[in-house]
């Protein structure tokens, strides 16, 4: 087979709810661990996802198409700065969901061992919940009731760390 | 089950290091579960400049955080304590911590930073900053040092770079980025040594002898080089001159000028456009000059090789000049129109300097000395201007910035001022007044509102008692497009607001 047909060939992934997405496979190696799979030649035409669901799952390959699609930093050329831009706005964009997909993509992404999709989903988590109350943050996070601690544990806490809440 | 409890220990780890240290550790109420997910945590990033907060409690937060997180690796220590002043023992115990936690990028403002000797030979260490921001003598820095994964450094060092900085270029073979604040009040880094004379900055005579060798991290890596407060000292030339001539791989040099004498500045410029360049890379961009105070007039020939070889001047100051000619700072305005900001001359005809508000559609900032024209040539001044302050000025002058400027500061104005502006510019939208005129402007308000329909924005400093309850009344009744009207040090009572 010659490399130029090898660039365009397709993987299939399955989600856990049995939807198929057919890929190109330049897209399919933006997860690390797919990559392994593929050069340990492991990886069936059909790669059962038996974690992610089809929702997370169009959203990791709509995130991984446009990353592939995007220009890699080289050392010898001067990065596009337009590129550049371009996928900050577009990581901006797909990080406006809510935080039960956001802890799905990141569970998958993690799963997947996509590095920049980990990296975006934990800075986006971060500035959701930095500055806030601890109620908000509670709010935020969907922290049970039943977990909270007794109002002398949590004195206890802030006597521990007095300057982090002054 | 909350939302993030189903996650692997790292990734709850880089989403508290994510965030500055303080935010994480208030984690540890949040539940049972959150109760010591902040000691995770691989970045310590902590902010103590409010000096309300207590030195003493600063640094125990810190102790209490170095303790406590789990972490064998920190990827970033970063310590603001702005000009706080930290006990020395404190610091290198943090420091040396840090090192033995492989740290990679270390950041250290305080009024005090002494780095212990196990730092000189940081393996690990990639990214380095250093600022200080006391005025003391500090440090004797006598150890050779070795800092094999340094690649971006950012420091303040003492008045000489040629003594100083170039040792810490040689000990850093793969440096990439160098940025150095020249202080010039303290004697922070000072590896010389012999102690120099306390008259040193007194005698022009340079302490610079050309290197044996060229450090290897210039061959090789060496990319950007910023030098803040450049005193254009005959040091400086010979190292800045060094460096074109040797580093091979140098892309930008950026220089920053702040010795306020401008025959020096133009000296320093004048060597550096013209002293051979090493790097392949070298075009006109290479050399940035960003902050030049004070040109001597005389000294054309340099204006117009200066306006001829920029393009990214940001501040060009040079208020005792006779600009007759506007040719060279027209050109200059062309070739930085994406940089100049400031711009600050002497006497000027404004016609001339058309051509020059033209180009710089950037400026924000116009002072300077006498500038004047013909009245029939004022009112055609037709450069549209943003957003623009303007230091003092005669009345009609600034009715023809104002006329093509919809954002508008204005320093020193006085009442006159503000009533012809009201009359001659309808396009006003917007005025910001820092005054120091201890002028009564109430009677000029009324004038100012009527006239100016699209006046959205008013922001006017006083000094006491400058505008009083009879101008806040007519602001109240001709104010009714204001949409935001900010005063500072008003008169004596509110009543009328």
């Amino acid at each position: 087979m010659s490399t130029s047909s090898s660039s365009s060939k397709k993987i299939v992934l399955k989600s856990a709810d049995n939807e198929t997405f057919e890929i190109d496979e330049i897209v399919a190696l933006e997860s690390q661990a797919i990559k392994n799979m593929i050069e340990d030649e492991c990886a069936d035409n059909v790669i059962p996802l038996g974690n992610i669901d089809s929702k997370t799952l169009s959203k990791i390959i709509e995130y991984c198409k446009k990353h592939a699609e995007s220009p890699k930093k080289d050392d010898n050329a001067d990065i596009d700065e337009k590129a550049v831009e371009d996928l900050k706005s577009f990581d901006a964009e797909f990080a406006k969901v809510d935080m039960p997909l956001i802890q799905d993509i990141l569970m998958a992404a993690n799963f997947l061992n996509i590095d920049n999709l980990i990296g975006l989903m934990c800075r986006t988590i971060a500035d959701r919940i930095k500055g806030k109350t601890p109620e908000e943050i509670r709010k935020i996070l969907n922290i049970n009731k039943n977990d909270l601690l007794s109002p002398e544990q949590e004195a206890k806490a802030r006597e521990e760390n007095s300057w982090a809440f002054d | 089950m909350d939302t993030l409890s189903n996650l692997p220990e790292d990734v709850l780890s880089n989403i508290l290091s994510l965030m500055p240290t303080k935010y994480a550790v208030r984690t540890s109420i949040l539940s049972k579960r959150w109760r010591y997910n902040w000691t995770l945590v691989t970045n310590i990033d902590i902010d103590c400049c409010n000096p309300f907060h207590g030195v003493e409690n600063c640094c125990s937060f810190v102790d209490h955080v170095l303790k406590n997180c789990k972490t064998s690796e920190i990827r970033l220590f970063r310590l603001r304590f702005g000009g706080l002043w930290v006990q020395r023992s404190r610091m290198t115990k943090w420091i040396d911590e840090a090192v033995r936690l492989k740290v990679r990028e270390l950041e250290v403002i305080s009024g005090l930073p002494e780095l212990p000797i196990s730092f000189f030979t940081c393996k690990t260490i990639t990214k380095l900053h250093i600022e200080n921001h006391s005025c003391s003598k500090i440090m004797e820095w006598q150890t050779p040092f070795n800092l094999p994964s340094l690649k971006t450094l950012n420091m303040f060092v003492y008045r000489s770079p040629s003594l100083n900085a170039f040792k810490l270029i040689r000990g850093c073979p793969i440096l990439e980025s160098l940025s150095l604040a020249v202080s010039w009040q303290t004697w922070f880094l000072r590896l010389e040594q012999k102690a120099k004379p306390e008259n040193y900055e007194e005698s022009e005579e340079s302490h610079w002898i050309d290197p044996k060798s060229v450090p290897t991290c210039m061959l090789m890596n060496l990319k950007t080089m910023k030098f803040e407060k450049c005193m254009a000292r005959k040091d400086d030339i010979q190292f800045l001159e060094y460096m074109l001539r040797n580093a091979k791989v140098l892309k930008t040099l950026t220089i920053m000028c702040e010795s306020g004498v401008m025959e020096e500045e133009f000296r320093l410029c004048a060597k550096l456009l013209n002293c051979s360049k090493a790097s392949k890379y070298y075009t006109t961009n290479c050399l940035i000059f960003k902050y030049i105070s004070n040109f001597l007039s005389t000294q054309r020939a340099l204006m117009l090789q200066l306006a001829l070889n920029s393009t990214a001047l940001e501040k060009l100051h040079v208020t005792n000049t006779d600009i007759s000619n506007a040719e060279d700072l027209t050109l200059l305005a062309k070739n930085c129109c994406n940089s100049l900001i400031s711009l600050k001359i002497g006497s000027c005809y404004l016609s001339k300097l058309e051509d020059a508000f033209r180009y710089a559609v950037r400026l924000e900032h116009f002072g300077g000395g006498y500038i004047w024209d013909e009245e029939e040539k004022l009112s055609q001044f037709g450069s549209y201007i943003p957003r623009l302050s303007v230091e003092r000025g005669e009345c009609k002058l600034l009715v023809s910035f104002a006329r093509n400027c919809a954002n508008l500061t204005i320093v020193g104005l006085q009442l006159g001022g503000l009533i012809a502006l009201a009359k001659g510019c309808t396009n006003l939208e917007c005025l910001e007044k820092d005054g120091t005129t201890d002028l009564q402007l109430d009677n000029g308000i009324p004038a100012m509102l009527m006239g100016c329909s699209k006046f959205e924005r008013l922001d006017i400093t006083l000094w006491h008692g400058g505008l009083t309850d009879v101008g806040l009344e007519y602001i109240g009744k001709y104010g009714a497009n204001l949409r935001s009207l900010s005063l500072t040090r008003k008169g004596n009572s509110d009543a009328d607001l």
